[in-house]
């Protein structure tokens, strides 16, 4: 290899390093994810459910879209990428009986408005057009709302639905007369069709009976996505004079309602209509299809249809008996659904673009996964701490560094339980391990050496149960789990810090424990082998201070191996962290993966994993960088 | 850690050790004796281990001398104080403590132990295929150590032992299956190929050669398949009660076999240059016979160590996972799920939640110095870094 400066080489290995680590962070993810689909109870359908903005209508048609039909590796492209939420198709509320009186010649006609009965739960305003509709019913509304921290926040798929919660809560009046609006827009932009003989004006339907019966008038509607449903008005047409006794009476419908259809396979469709004719059983039926329909009916009922594209389309029908008399019907069915093109469900990736909520949501702690984990800060909701607003510099400080102390969120919590551990054992076992080996073999190196392997023995977790019945339980010297007191923000800033203190020192000193006793062991071998070098007498030879050849020429060399193993015992100090957290219901992200395995929370299980992963690769760079720091014949290698 | 066992090897230890004090030759069990009985904490543990194994072993026998049940339930009898015939006491459901320690340690022992096994034997078998074959099994092999090294074990094994192995194993699609084997093979080929080209391998392989290792993967790779998907009956293994315990030893060797594969591949990497080998190379000895003959006695020296030090470590996780409820499961008791039924009760009776600790503790600590003793006794290159010879 031609030589190219040590930097290059640095550089090249630590791209190398953070390339692979990428890579295995992506691995992970894939095995998780297909791992988590072996759990029970179909943890992946969680991943719709739990979503709070998802309509419980919505959910089978969003599992086809999300994959879930599908193997887990799809599913995972989905989770990642994102899905195209579905169109929905429109939506006529039950009608009423409607009564007609035949009117000698003319017949009669029925006639209904479904203004009020009809929905359109696919219509849908961008943020920026509801912005505009509040803006000019009420400017200083839309200022109040603007500077909502939820609105804020909120991403760009969900904001519509955000601001008009904020504005149901601001002004539920003008929001409710808002929605009025926007419903008649949508509905206006339906289209009617009225089916065998029915005939349509705006929103209403009409349809002229020429004899007496219970008839039911057809209606189709058809969504901007070319969605259609099918309804029907039952029409009960009464004869004037009545009908002389014996002559008959009213002409029975030949057909109950039929509901509407969903395929559950992703083409084929059938159905059998036998059992919705009502005179069926007496006499023989015709079945005819409508021209316009598709599909093929045989003679005993049964439709068959193979549907190429997703939609939900309207079958028509007619039922015809041995007399001759017709009765129509028509069902809709939905086979597979429409995606949305305007309306996309960020996958996890948008993470990395900066869309926080793209994280996911919570089932269990009914919270964006984001939130959990990174506490709610400052700018989303202000904490209230007991007194007047701030007002000076330094009392804004406080009130910053209070409300930072006490919403620290799990990776917060985690990092300030792992930290200091880390810290503290490094302090303790560096030490120790360099004494125990410059004095081998006296009784301090004896006890030590015992001592550190009983840490390494030792079982954290119950080792932290002792620890708490004793100084908590007992002696009540120590609070005996969580993060901090409730409410101690109220006290001030010295308060929260002794509070957070008081409660983080049993944790701490459980989780540092273990890692004393590795630490200071490979330290002692380390240093042993560093000890009989050459170079250690030679320094010593030339007369130098006994303190600067331990520590300047024996140490430095001692600790290049120590540092790759305190980089290898990260991902095992997040273990002890679980148990540690979970001993002392230390609300970090330890206790959060264990709480969302257990509970099926599967969004908090993935991402809290990744993290951990992270965290992990992080530990493991820097010791790469350590190591370039303490060893210096790596640079020039 | 690199093994210096070749000092180890009959021949080379009789020249290195000092002179012996009769005319007779020091056999190697000998040696590896008079080198163990200097560690005294070694020796009062391997005591220790054997005491505790022959308690469990002889669990039943204890409990029909006591007159007392370690599974029944009576609720007339919850959290006694220690007595006669209760020596340690009962439980909150009015099980005796004492024998149902003595039961947990049965379990707790045999998943330290068989997991340790299991995964020394697997981990010798990976590890000195690729130290001595070297090429595309070693850097696979490595690659994936690597990222088990830098991934926390606990919440993935959480996240295992969560898991539903009949969800996991049972329902699969061969065909797919059997693509992604052919896209491995392929990619085995491939990458074959790119080393040779990029001169990166010594070996130039022929055509077929490298068409045939390719195929061979991908056939190893269905039939483990096979064999873990479709031969296995996991809904058996799921149910019964000892579904747990099997689970567990799983998981456990799952995670727990690097370590001994990547001592097993330095050694073999280190032994495979040496002269006994070209020798018996020279000798005509086929790659089979060098590896089983040759290179496994001489590299055994630390794998056993470190299989002892793992079982201290399995007993940790078993203990571990049963005390966040992920482990062995009730009835079954083991050390752990006893800890964690305790901590319920640790403010009315501390008793229930110190003793089962106490024994993981003892246990691991013991084996921890056993193991420690091993490795000054068979891995004399420790013996001499510490500076005793």
């Amino acid at each position: 290899m031609p030589t190219r400066g040590d930097g290059f080489n640095d550089m090249k290995h630590l791209l190398y390093r953070a390339l692979q680590m990428i890579v295995i962070v992506a691995a992970l993810s894939v095995v998780l994810f297909g791992l988590l689909s072996a759990m029970p109870g179909n943890p992946v359908d969680m991943l719709i459910t739990s979503n709070p903005r998802v309509r419980p209508e919505d959910v089978i048609r969003l599992k086809k879209l999300r994959g879930l039909d599908q193997p887990w590796y799809v599913q995972y492209v989905r989770w990642m990428r994102g899905y195209y939420e579905p169109h929905r198709p429109a939506t006529v509320e039950s009608l009423g009986l409607v009564t007609v009186q035949l009117d000698g010649k003319n017949g009669g006609s029925a006639s209904v408005d479904l203004k009020t009965a009809l929905r359109d739960p696919d219509a849908h305003m961008s943020a920026a057009e509801i912005q505009a509709l509040i803006e000019k019913g009420s400017p200083t509304l839309w200022k109040t709302i603007e500077k909502d921290p939820a609105v804020i926040n909120a991403s760009q798929a969900d904001k519509q639905d955000v601001i008009l919660e904020q504005l149901a809560h601001h002004d539920p009046d003008f929001h409710a007369k808002l929605m009025q609006s926007l419903s008649d827009e949508a509905t206006g932009k339906l289209k009617i069709s009225g089916l065998f003989g029915a005939t349509v004006q705006g929103t209403r339907v009409e349809q002229r009976f020429a004899e007496a019966g219970n008839f039911r008038m057809w209606f189709m509607i058809t969504n901007q996505s070319g969605l259609q449903t099918v309804a029907s008005v039952p029409v009960q047409v009464l004869q004037t004079p009545p009908l002389k006794k014996g002559a008959g009476g009213f002409v029975q419908s030949l057909l109950d309602a039929i509901p509407a259809q969903i395929v559950d396979d992703p083409k084929t469709f059938s159905v059998d209509l036998a059992p919705y004719v009502l005179a069926g059983k007496e006499m023989p039926v015709r079945y005819v299809l409508d021209k316009e329909s598709p599909g093929k009916i045989d003679a005993t009922g049964h439709y068959t249809h193979e549907f190429a594209k997703p939609g939900q389309t309207a079958i028509r029908f007619s039922v015809v008996d041995a007399q001759n008399r017709v009765t129509h019907g028509a069902f809709s069915v939905e086979h597979g659904p429409v995606p949305d093109k305007t309306r996309f469900n960020r996958g996890f990736i948008y993470v990395f673009t900066g869309d926080k909520s793209a994280m996911g949501f919570s089932s269990n702690y009914k919270r964006p996964v984001w939130e959990l984990l990174a506490g709610t800060d400052e700018s989303s909701s202000p904490v209230i701490v007991a007194g007047a607003a701030p007002q000076t510099f330094l009392e804004k400080v406080q009130h910053y560094l209070i409300s930072m102390f006490t919403q620290s969120g799990r990776v917060g919590n985690t990092l300030q339980l792992m930290v200091p551990a880390i810290l503290l054992s490094l302090l303790i076992a560096l030490p120790l391990g360099v004494l125990s080996a410059y004095k081998q073999y006296s009784w301090l190196d004896y006890i030590v050496n015992f001592l550190a392997f009983l840490g390494i023995s030792l079982p954290v977790f119950w080792f932290g149960i002792m620890v708490m019945a004793l100084f908590a339980e007992q002696l009540q010297w120590f609070p005996a789990g969580g993060v901090q007191t409730p409410g101690i923000q109220e006290d001030g800033l010295w308060a929260v810090v002794a509070d957070r203190f008081e409660h983080a020192i049993l944790p701490t000193l459980v989780l540092s424990i273990a890692y004393i006793g590795r630490w200071l062991r490979y330290m002692r071998a380390s240093m042993l082998e560093v000890l009989p070098a050459d170079y250690i007498r030679t320094a010593r030879a030339k007369g130098l201070s006994e303190k600067v050849v331990i520590l300047k020429h024996a140490l430095r060399n001692a600790l290049i191996p120590v540092v790759t193993i305190l980089a290898l015992s990260v991902p095992a100090l997040f273990g002890g962290a679980v148990l540690t957290e979970t001993v002392f219901s230390w609300p970090g992200i330890g206790r959060l993966e264990y709480d969302a395995v257990m509970n099926s929370d599967y969004y908090v299980a993935i991402v809290v994993f990744l993290i951990a992963a992270v965290l992990v690769m992080i530990g493991n760079l820097l010791a790469d960088l350590l190591y370039v720091v303490v060893d210096p014949r790596i640079r020039t290698k | 850690m690199v093994a210096h066992s070749n000092l180890t090897a009959p021949g080379l230890v009789e020249m290195n050790k000092k002179a012996p004090q009769s005319d007779r030759i020091e056999t190697f069990a000998e040696l590896v004796w008079r080198r163990f009985r200097k560690h005294k904490m070694a020796l009062i543990s391997a005591v220790i281990l054997v005491i505790l194994g022959l308690i469990s072993l002889f669990a039943g026998a204890i409990e029909s001398i006591l007159g007392v049940s370690h599974e029944i339930a009576s609720l007339d009898i919850v959290n006694l104080d220690y007595g006669w015939p209760h020596i340690l006491g009962t439980n909150e459901l009015g099980q005796d403590v004492f024998t149902r320690l003595i039961y947990g340690g049965r379990i707790s022992l045999s998943v330290g132990i068989v997991s340790a096994v299991t995964s020394a034997l697997i981990g010798a078998f990976t590890g000195l295929l690729a130290g001595y074959y070297g090429g595309l099994t070693d850097s696979i092999l490595m690659r994936f150590t690597d990222a088990m090294l830098s991934v926390p074990v606990l919440p993935l094994m959480i996240v295992f032992a969560a898991l539903d192995l009949d969800a996991l194993f049972g329902t699969s699609n061969p065909t797919a299956a059997a693509i992604m084997c052919a896209v491995i093979a392929v990619s085995v080929i491939c990458y074959r190929y790119a080393s040779v080209a990029r001169g990166k391998s010594d070996q130039s392989h022929s055509f077929g050669r490298n068409i045939v290792d390719g195929v061979i993967v991908g056939c190893f790779l269905f039939a483990g398949y096979f064999l873990l998907f479709r031969v296995v009956d996991w809904k058996a293994v799921g149910s019964g009660n000892l579904s747990s315990v099997i689970k567990l030893t799983l998981i456990i060797v799952f995670f727990g076999w690097m370590t001994v594969a990547r001592l097993a591949r330095a050694a073999a990497m280190q032994l495979k240059s040496m002269e006994f080998v070209t020798a018996a190379r020279a000798l005509g000895a086929s790659n089979n016979r060098i590896l089983l003959v040759h290179i496994l006695p001489n590299a055994l020296a630390p794998i056993i160590v470190s299989a002892t030090l793992e079982v201290g470590g399995n007993i940790l996780y078993e203990a571990s996972l049963s005390f966040l409820g992920l482990g062995i499961q009730p009835p079954v008791s083991s050390w752990g799920n006893m800890l964690n039924n305790a901590v319920d009760y640790i403010k009315t009776t501390p008793m229930l939640a110190f003793w089962p600790g106490f024994l993981i503790l003892v246990t691991v600590a013991c084996f921890n110095f056993f193991g420690d003793g091993m490795r000054d006794a068979l891995d004399p290159h420790q013996v001499m870094k510490s500076g005793e010879e």
